[in-house]
C-alpha cells in the first residue's frame, strides 16, 4: 500500500504482461495511467533502470474504489528498455505507450512506437534526467546572483541552477548518466509545511 | 476586494476561486535572500539587491570578528508572461513576503510592459 491506498505490486517483465491481465480480470478494469520514472540518482538506487507504472482502478459499487498499481523495473539502454504492450489488453494504453517511448525511450514489444508528441529526426527522451534542457544551458539564471557579492560574506559555493548539470561534465565523452544527474543543480529540499 | 476574510495567510480570496491571478510584494518582508528566484520553475522573478554594513556598534563591534551586513532591495521584478501561477515562490519564502492577490494582472501592449516592477508588485490586486 503506498499512502493513497493503492495496491503496490512489483513485478518483472517476464511476468508485467500476466500481472496486468491478471488485475484485470480481478476488476481492476478502469485504467489510469502508465507512464515512466527514470531512476538514476533516486535513492532507491536503480542508476541503470527506468521504472514503469501503470495503475488500475476497481469501482466497488458498494464501496470506495481501489487502486492497483504495477511496478517494472527494466534496464534503463535504450536497446533493452523494452517491455510487452498490453495495448490489446486495454485499449486507451497505447497511447500512454505512445507518450513513455517518446518521453522515455522504452518500447512496447507489439504495440505502436510511433512518435505521439514529439517528433525530432534524432529521437530524444526529455524526461530522462540525462537529457540536456538546451534553453536551461543558455538562458542566464537570475537565481546566479548573490546579494552579498560585494562583502567579504560572499558564499563561495557556486549555485548551479536547478537542472542544469556541471558544465566541465558535458565535454567528458565518459561520463555516465549516474554522474551527470548527480551533479545537476537541485532546488532546495521543501521546507516543512507550517 | 476584501482581503479580510482569510483564515490562512497567502490563502486565495474566495472571489479568486477560479485561479490565482497575481502576487503582492510585502517589501518590508523581504530579505531579498533569493530564495523565491532560485526556487521559481519559470525563472520569472529577479532581485537587484545590495548589502550594507550595520550602522556604527551593530555593524562593527569590537566582540566581533566579521562585520553585520544587511541586504538591501533595489528592484523586485516578476515578468506576467512567464509565470504559471504554481505559488511556489508564495510557499518558499520563508519571511511570508509574498501573497495572492486578487484578480490578473491586466494585458499590456507589448512583453516588456509584463514585467512589473517592485511598486506595481507592492499594490498588486489593490487596484
Ligand atoms: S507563481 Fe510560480 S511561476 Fe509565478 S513567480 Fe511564483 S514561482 Fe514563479
Ligand atoms: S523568498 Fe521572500 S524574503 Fe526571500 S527574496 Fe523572495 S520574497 Fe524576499
Amino acid at each position: 500500500m503506498n499512502r493513497h491506498g493503492d495496491e503496490i505490486v512489483q513485478t518483472t517483465s517476464e511476468q508485467w504482461r500476466d500481472a496486468v491481465a491478471a488485475a484485470l480480470a480481478e476488476g481492476f478494469s478502469w485504467f489510469d495511467s502508465l507512464i515512466g520514472i527514470d531512476e538514476v540518482g533516486r535513492p532507491s538506487g536503480g542508476d541503470e533502470e527506468v521504472r514503469v507504472v501503470v495503475r488500475l482502478v476497481r469501482h466497488d459499487p458498494e464501496g470506495d474504489p481501489q487502486g492497483r498499481q504495477l511496478h517494472v523495473r527494466i534496464p534503463r539502454e535504450l536497446d533493452q528498455a523494452r517491455l510487452d504492450s498490453i495495448g490489446d489488453l486495454v485499449a486507451g494504453a497505447a497511447w500512454y505507450e505512445r507518450e513513455t517511448h517518446d518521453m522515455f525511450g522504452v518500447s512496447f514489444t507489439g504495440g505502436d512506437d510511433r512518435p505521439l508528441l514529439w517528433h525530432l529526426d534524432t529521437p530524444r527522451h526529455p524526461l530522462r534526467k540525462d537529457e540536456l534542457l538546451a534553453a536551461r544551458l543558455e538562458t542566464p539564471w537570475p537565481g546566479a546572483k548573490d546579494p552579498d557579492d560585494d562583502t567579504a560574506q560572499a558564499s563561495r559555493r557556486r549555485t548551479l541552477p536547478p537542472g542544469v548539470p556541471d558544465p566541465q561534465l558535458l565535454d567528458d565523452p565518459s561520463v555516465t548518466p549516474a554522474e551527470l544527474v548527480a551533479s545537476l543543480g537541485r532546488a532546495r529540499s521543501r521546507r516543512a509545511r507550517r | 476586494m476584501n482581503n479580510d476574510d482569510r483564515t490562512t495567510p497567502g490563502a486565495p480570496t474566495p472571489d479568486a476561486a477560479t485561479g490565482h491571478g497575481s502576487i503582492r510584494l510585502i517589501e518590508e518582508r523581504c530579505t531579498s535572500c533569493m530564495i523565491c528566484v532560485r526556487e521559481c520553475p519559470t525563472w520569472c522573478i529577479t532581485i537587484e539587491a545590495h548589502s550594507e554594513v550595520l550602522p556604527d556598534e551593530q555593524g562593527h563591534h569590537p566582540s566581533r570578528q566579521r562585520v553585520r551586513t544587511v541586504h538591501v532591495l533595489d528592484e523586485f521584478t516578476i515578468d506576467w508572461a512567464l509565470c504559471m501561477y504554481c505559488g511556489i515562490c508564495i510557499e518558499e519564502c520563508p519571511f511570508d513576503a509574498l501573497e495572492w492577490a486578487g484578480p490578473h494582472v491586466l494585458g499590456a501592449a507589448d512583453l516588456v510592459g509584463l514585467v512589473h516592477d517592485r511598486h506595481a508588485l507592492a499594490e498588486a490586486g489593490s487596484r
